[in-house]
């Protein structure tokens, strides 16, 4: 191959990494600049002064972080080891981890949310457990099926290297694993702050609040509220892709 | 279990609302399947067009439900109109994905020889490339079926009669609240395993006798 092949391909490589990690961001910044138009055109309601000022719009967003971030933090610490120790310990439970991660999906959000509703009540907590529970699933899901993906003649190999049982775990096939598991953080991710937009019907607070007041009263508030939450979930999904580059090894893709 | 008996109890208002679920997700499939087919055609043909299209397909089903739901209704109205097209974008990435990686997955030899036997681009696709995807499609139609069934739920918020009613309707209520959500639970997830268990079997009748192909 010429000089000149190798370089062209590399610039290309280049550039569309480059249109990758802008190209979300941007749509962001278009949908956002785009919604401020369409703002326009939508008839004020009466129920808008009290819903779209910064104080209220404030406490929701930030209550829809807190809500998010909580659930999902909780889910990624106890998720993995989990999910590992699942992996490589009990046998019995991988299959049960795969059946409940395929009823999950079978089960909707919104009703998870009410059944904590009907067991603990109103409030942030019961929403915060309803979306621990079902972003959990995902990153168990994956994590079990990424170490148990791992091909045994190379943990084989690591041993025969004269490491550990935990040093093959940790350097070896935890890192092997680690595409399959970002790709379940990120589903989960965005699970969460997607039902956590739902978290407002059991008093949870959240963007779902500015959605849900809107709703047949005023189109502004809706297209606020709507346009918050979906910027929200993709700049997360986009920054926790950020993180994945830099951390999962290359040449491993899921 | 009492779930059952009021399940029964209140039939008068579940049965409608069973049937509007069912209907918001054929139409919603049903669209999905059109539209999907075809930009999972393109996508198979060029890599630019490919690469956008499964871009934006995964941005849309990166959008919170009730977000899409609300911000469809500022246009179509509320009730089933703007759950059933939010339903119909978040079915198109499974439907399109599907589709394209199934026709990339047919043989160049085979391709070569139907070209061979002088077929046209358009027969080559409906006779050849398409038959032989349909194992792969079926795969992503029944990702977006059980995908699109759980989240027609929230469709209620936006004020479809459907099955997410029982379980608003549980918010606030003194007595029976559990149930209540249960008579929405259930036969949301009896509607999503059976959706599953019968495109499943469809797939593994129609990939008898085929070279296995993964489905992602």
């Amino acid at each position: 191959m010429s000089v000149a092949a190798v370089t062209a391909r590399g610039t290309r490589r280049l550039s569309l990494s480059w249109l990758r990690l802008f190209a979300v961001p941007a749509a962001v910044g278009i949908g956002i600049a785009a919604s401020f138009g369409v703002f326009q055109t939508l008839a004020p309601g009466p129920a808008d002064s009290g819903v779209l000022n910064s104080t209220f719009l404030e406490s929701r967003f930030v209550g829809h972080l807190a809500l998010s971030f909580i659930s999902f933090g909780i889910v990624a610490l106890v998720g993995v080891p989990l999910g590992v120790l699942i992996a490589i310990g009990a046998r019995p439970f991988r299959v049960l981890v795969f059946l409940l991660a395929n009823l999950g999906q079978a089960v909707p959000g919104i009703g998870i949310l009410v059944l904590l509703y009907a067991w603990l009540g109103l409030g942030a907590e019961p929403t915060i457990i309803g979306l621990v529970i079902f972003g959990l699933l995902p990153v168990l899901r994956n994590t079990v099926a990424g170490i148990n993906g791992v091909d045994p003649a190379v943990i084989e190999s690591a041993r025969g290297m004269g490491m550990t049982r935990l040093q093959a775990l940790l350097s070896v096939e935890i890192p092997l694993a680690s595409a399959l598991i970002f790709a379940g953080l990120r589903t989960t991710l965005v699970l969460v702050i997607g039902t956590a937009t739902l978290g407002n019907f059991i008093g949870g607070g959240g963007l779902g609040d500015v959605i849900a007041s809107g709703i047949n009263r005023s189109d502004r508030i809706v297209l606020v509220g709507a346009v918050m939450v979906a910027a929200l979930a993709l700049l997360a999904d986009w920054a926790l892709s950020l993180v994945e580059r830099a951390v999962v090894p290359k040449r491993i893709s899921a | 279990m009492s779930v059952f008996r009021y399940i029964a109890d209140n039939w008068d208002t579940l049965g409608p609302q069973i049937e509007t679920h069912l209907f918001i997700v054929a139409i919603s499939i049903a669209l999905a399947a059109a539209i999907g087919l075809g930009l999972g055609v393109g996508a198979a043909r060029s890599s630019w067009f490919g690469t956008v299209v499964l871009a934006v397909t995964s941005t849309l089903v990166t959008l919170p439900s009730f977000a899409l739901f609300g911000l469809l209704s500022i246009w179509v109205g509320l009730g089933n109109p703007p759950v059933i097209v939010g339903l119909a974008m978040y079915a198109l990435l499974p439907i399109t994905r599907n589709t394209r990686a199934g026709i990339m997955a047919v043989d160049p030899a085979i391709v070569e020889a139907a070209r061979g036997m002088g077929m046209s681009g358009r027969q080559l696709l409906t006779r050849v490339e398409l038959p032989l995807a349909v194992p792969v499609i079926l795969a992503g139609l029944r990702q977006a079926t059980v995908l699109v069934v759980a989240i027609a739920t929230v469709g209620a918020t936006v004020g479809a009669n459907d099955l997410g009613q029982p379980i608003l309707a549980a918010i606030g209520r003194s007595t029976g609240t559990l149930d209540a959500v249960l008579a929405g639970i259930i036969p949301v997830a009896a509607i999503g395993i059976l959706a599953d268990l019968t495109l499943a079997a469809l797939q593994r009748a129609l990939s008898r006798g085929r070279v296995a192909v993964a489905a992602t």
